[in-house]
């Protein structure tokens, strides 16, 4: 068990490139508030199904992923964004 | 007072006159209410991006207003009594993060206290004291400095473990 755990941690990244490390784009731009009705910004983060994007895939920090998902649910209420797209 | 936003989507086949008469009505009944209506913008017609009651359409119309928390119940009461309104939504709007109460910082009086009542006892014993006052006070002051620092700490922690989580 300690064995498999120490070789683990030790080849972290057995194959591949280290991926480049995702900024936080709201970050980026120094955005306090993410306004609902700013929808090309949220559609971003969107996929096509209508879902928000996670934030492995989107690199966001957790304190804009929060506001983020908050404001797309509020879009979607008076239909700036649809729940789902099929 | 309260800063709110109000967004309704209003049917798109109401035209008009009809139509003007409706928002000035609500706007009225925010005015009526003691609310302050900062700004009354109408979006006009959109597409909707899901269809509500078969409708692929409608007529946004946005209000920023100053009210008493009591206010947009009232608001959001009648805009739902009202046939033509297919939407309606109320947003309070945040004030700066700035507004939240700094955390109290700590204060000790009592360190004080024991020190004067030594060099009645002791004429000698003065500087002691004031050594231990003294060490008393750094390792708050380094706490209050510290604390900040732990709590960025954490972050590239955090951003290893969803590094590990990408793999």
């Amino acid at each position: 068990m300690a064995e498999d755990r120490g070789e683990r941690s030790g080849g972290r990244r057995p194959r591949g490139r280290k991926p480049r490390r995702k900024v936080c784009s709201f970050c980026v731009d120094k955005v306090e508030f993410i306004d609902y009705k700013d929808i090309n910004r949220l559609r971003r983060f969107t996929n096509e199904r209508g879902k928000i994007l996670p934030r492995r895939m989107s690199g966001n920090c957790a304190k804009h992923q929060r506001q983020l998902s908050e404001s797309i649910k509020r879009a979607r209420v008076v239909a700036l964004l649809p729940y789902t797209i099929d | 007072m309260n800063k709110y936003e109000l967004m309704y989507i209003l049917d798109p086949s109401l035209e008009g006159d009809a139509r003007k008469e409706l928002i000035d009505r609500f706007t009225k009944l925010l005015t009526d209410n003691g609310a302050q209506v900062d700004k009354v913008d109408e979006w006009g017609k959109r597409r909707l991006a899901y269809p509500i009651d078969f409708k692929n359409e409608g007529y946004y119309v946005l209000i920023n207003f100053r009210a008493e928390s009591t206010v947009p119940r009232e608001i959001e009461r009648n805009l739902g009594i009202s046939e033509m309104v297919i939407r309606s939504m109320i947003v309070k709007i945040e004030e700066k993060r700035s507004s939240v109460k700094p955390r109290p910082v700590q204060v000790r009086p009592p360190v004080i206290s024991l020190i004067q009542p030594a060099p009645v006892e002791a004429p000698a014993a003065p500087p002691e004291p004031a050594v231990a006052a003294a060490v008393d006070a750094v390792p708050d002051n380094q706490a209050e400095k510290l604390e900040p620092i732990a709590e960025v700490v954490p972050t590239p922690a955090s951003a290893e473990a969803t590094e590990s989580v990408q793999e």
